[in-house]
């Protein structure tokens, strides 16, 4: 019953399908202005993603623009199978994915790091401490259980799309909450 | 499943905005990378490019994702669980097992010094991965029966005759009969990898009247010194067979005096010394520089082959193959040419010929790689050759380069038909170089036999730092090959020398008679590389093999020289060799080391340290202080800092293996 819900508040840039969709179409043929306008329409999703994911300004500004590159590199391969949306949030995924396996290489200084910033930035952002314990929380999920949950309740999709973007059944991504949840109940 | 409140909805929460300028900063790079994009596609638009072809390797980024997506019938994957181990079970069953990894079946015998004799018991199962024993000092008794070591593939067959000539040496150890091949590795010695090496038999004294002439084949790999190094700095003791004392020579660059001109590559510099570790002999030091020709006039079709299999995904691997790629292409200019396949996990063809000028794009391709899956049989080496002919550059060099960290599965599986397609290729004018990433899985026997039959070097990368030795400081000699099939040959003479011992080079040992045949493959000197050789020498009368009873008395004929050092080589794209001579007379003796210079004192320091590291049976009386010492003083300028790493290194093997725990 959540995914219904969700379904119905899910809303991936919901203003002018059939803009996104010729500048798309644009960007791939190589028109570098409607390139531009594109990537300056997802810039801050694609931030706030990152920052979600990370819950660290500095890395997901370096993810962000990572994710740009990529766009730029990327675009006249995207075949339209899927909303571009669910393309950008998978390309942010990976980015993300590989940001925190090159973080975790980059040893332990790193984490000690991480420990310390998370916190800071959401003291500006978040005022109840267990909200900060829950993202954190979420944070150290597995990465798909992560992932499932972020894009669900986070970024406010639907289960299906958050399938689409994942590469899963719609079950399974169900079936990561759940698994979430349990995990989550012993953490917080 | 339902809270009251559900602790997921404060999720909801907003971050915060992203700061303009990080912003700015983004769109920038996107902009610029866009118009990379579209700056490529163009160029590659006249040649036909299907820009389908950039989708698949966009997406092979995403390859767990689209798998996921085909939904596959639970069947299938229920036959993919029945087959992979099957498969698996094949792979290391059958034909691609490196020798070294099947047991070992008949007892091996081994003459001990004292004459006891080791019998290790039948079917005694090699382990590649012997546990580590307890460092408590073990009788070497001991450790002769209880570990077989992990390495016994078939010698070369030039080894087996030489050792089968026993000359009545009663040798410590080694060399009874073929399975002396084997040798123990002691039960400290704590080998943490799944590495497997070749194993050998130390070169041996050989006596100047009976055997006068040594002919060997010139060897510039440094993959032994590399790895030994990573195994002292991790604080492990490599196995003997992995130290091959003339590539720990040989990784060292000396100053020796260069050729003049390409028509005759090398110049060769002989001198004779005492040797360090044994007051009674001498070494007899041979060094060669080869030729440099300017680098920017030489033009190279280069075709890397990388292995993307699952294992890859390490940092000290495929990321700093990435990285190490980065630095050769800085080498490189628009009249050369680079391409990418990859094997194993995504096989393809990653990158098409691309002038190297062209770095945005050929960095891009690179950045797509993505180690995964697992060691998927793929035409990998037929396609890189098939590139290679197609941007076949006359004249200049023309060179596969396989990237692994010891996954072979190429395509061919049949380890002897791989080398016999990467010789036949090598008359066509194709090399093939290897570079041996991460530890664990390296085959480094495989890898030396790859790269010799390819006419190319193995090297192993173990870092940044040696990345850049490899493919900045040596590039030359990684790539440009100056002169093909050296061979050396040394003629004793028996009035002026009594015994001599080849230190190293045992992997590379040629007969006699290989030495005028022109068929006989052997080791290629790279632009601007050093090679050096060192005999140990009895001078006549100090000899510690007696003389023949009822041998014929020797008739010593010629002069006053030591020796006389034959040289064969061949000129790139020659298959007629060149003869160069020099002789060793009494003005190249110098009667204290100092005097012969710091690069023999270094040469000695090195050899000793490898002898001593693999308990050798030779100069193993010298204590790591006086090596330490010799090496101090034949520092030298060291301007890479080579030098100064190798005396680091000598602290660190005088600590896991002090003075006295390997004499015997």
């Amino acid at each position: 019953m959540h995914a219904q819900m969700m379904g119905l508040t899910a809303a991936p840039p919901p203003d002018h399908a059939a803009l996104l969709q010729t500048l798309v179409a644009r960007a791939r043929n190589g028109d570098a202005a409607a390139f531009s306008e594109l990537v300056e329409t997802h810039y801050d999703g694609i931030y706030r993603t990152a920052w979600r994911w990370c819950g660290d300004r500095h890395d997901a500004e370096d993810i962000a623009q990572e994710v740009c590159v990529k766009l730029g590199q990327a675009i006249a391969g995207f075949d339209g199978r899927s909303a571009f949306s669910s393309w950008v949030y998978r390309i942010t995924l990976n980015a993300v994915r590989d940001w925190q396996r090159a973080g975790a290489r980059r040893g332990r200084h790193a984490d000690a790091y991480a420990e310390i910033t998370p916190a800071d930035q959401q003291a500006e952002q978040e005022e109840a401490a267990t909200s900060r314990q829950l993202w954190s929380a979420v944070r150290r999920l597995p990465e798909k259980q992560r992932d499932a949950v972020l894009l669900v309740y986070a970024e406010q999709l639907s289960h299906a799309e958050a399938a689409a973007i994942m590469g899963i059944r719609e079950a399974t991504v169900s079936f990561h909450v759940h698994e979430a949840r349990k995990t989550l109940r012993v953490l917080l | 499943m339902n809270h009251d409140t559900d602790p997921f909805e404060s999720l909801k929460a907003v971050p915060p905005a992203p700061r303009p300028e990080a912003r700015a900063r983004a769109l920038a790079a996107a902009r610029n990378a866009f118009d990379a994009e579209q700056a490529k596609k163009s160029a590659a638009a006249p040649k036909g490019k299907n820009p389908g072809g950039r989708l698949m390797s966009i997406f092979a980024s995403f390859r767990r994702i689209s798998i996921m997506d085909m939904r596959l019938p639970i069947g299938t994957a229920a036959l993919a669980l029945l087959v992979l181990p099957l498969g698996v079970q094949l792979y290391t069953s059958t034909a691609l097992t490196p020798e070294s990894a099947r047991p070992v079946q008949q007892p091996a015998m081994r003459a001990d010094a004292d004459g006891e004799v080791a019998v290790a018991p039948e079917g005694l199962q090699a382990t590649p991965r012997p546990s580590p024993a307890p460092a408590a000092e073990m009788a070497e008794d001991m450790v002769m029966a209880e570990s077989a070591p992990a390495i016994a593939p078939a010698p070369p067959a030039s080894i087996l005759n030489r050792a089968k000539q026993a000359d009545g040496m009663a040798l410590p150890i080694g060399g009874a009969g073929p399975q002396g091949m084997v040798m123990p590795s002691p039960g400290r010695m704590a080998e943490p990898s799944g590495d497997s090496f070749a194993g050998f038999d130390e070169q041996r004294l050989k006596v100047a009247a009976e055997e006068p002439v040594s002919t060997f084949s010139l060897d510039v790999d440094t993959a032994s010194y590399a790895y030994t190094r990573r195994m002292l700095e991790d604080g492990y003791l490599p196995d003997r067979d992995a130290v091959r004392i003339e590539e720990l020579i040989n990784y060292f660059p000396y100053d020796y005096p260069p050729a003049e001109s390409a028509d005759t590559p090398f110049q060769p510099d002989v001198k004779v010394f005492p040797t360090p570790w044994n007051e009674k002999t001498q070494i007899l030091q041979i060094g060669i520089k080869g030729f440099e020709p300017v680098l920017a006039d030489t033009r190279s079709n280069l075709v890397f082959l990388i292995d993307t299999s699952g294992s890859m995904d390490e940092p000290d691997k495929l990321p700093l193959l990435k990285r190490a790629f980065g630095l050769l292409l800085d080498q490189l200019s628009g009249n050369d040419t680079v391409s990418i396949v990859t094997y194993a996990g995504s096989a393809g063809i990653a990158l098409e010929p691309t002038s190297a000028d062209n770095k945005a794009r050929i960095m891009a391709a690179l950045d797509q790689l993505y180690a995964g899956g697992s060691t998927a049989g793929a035409e990998g080496i037929e396609l890189a050759y098939s590139l290679a002919e197609q941007g076949k550059i006359e004249g200049g060099t023309n060179r596969v380069i396989l990237a692994t960290d010891g996954d072979f599965n190429v395509g061919i599986d049949d380890p002897e038909k791989l080398k016999h397609f990467i010789s036949d290729k090598r008359r066509t004018g194709i090399g093939l170089s290897v570079l041996g990433f991460g530890r664990g899985n390296l085959d480094d026997a495989t890898m030396q036999a790859l790269a010799q039959n390819g006419n190319g070097n193995a090297s192993y990368i173990a870092n940044f730092a040696e990345a850049r030795k490899v493919l900045v400081e040596e590039i030359g000699g990684t790539l440009h090959t100056i002169a093909g099939d050296v061979k050396v040959q040394v003629e004793f003479n028996p009035a002026r020398i009594a015994e001599y011992r080849l230190i190293g080079y045992e992997s590379r040992a040629l007969n006699r008679e290989d030495f005028n045949n022109d068929a006989v493959d052997a080791g290629e000197v790279g632009a601007g590389t050093s090679v050096t050789a060192l005999y140990e020498i009895t001078p006549a009368g100090a000899g510690q093999v007696d003389p023949l009873r009822y041998g014929t008395a020797s008739a010593p004929a010629g002069g006053d020289e030591l020796a006389f050092l034959k040289l064969r080589y061949k000129l790139p794209g020659s298959d007629v060799s060149q003869l160069l001579e020099v002789p060793v007379t009494p003005e190249v003796v110098y009667d204290d080391i100092a005097d012969a210079g710091m690069d023999a004192q270094f040469a000695a320091a090195v050899a000793a340290f490898g002898q001593k590291l693999k308990s050798s049976a030779y100069g193993t009386a010298m204590d790591w202080a006086e090596i330490r010492a010799l090496a101090q003083a034949g520092r030298g300028a060291d301007e890479g800092g080579y030098r100064a790493e190798f005396i680091r290194l000598l602290d660190m093997a005088a600590l896991l293996k002090p003075d006295g725990s390997a004499s015997r």
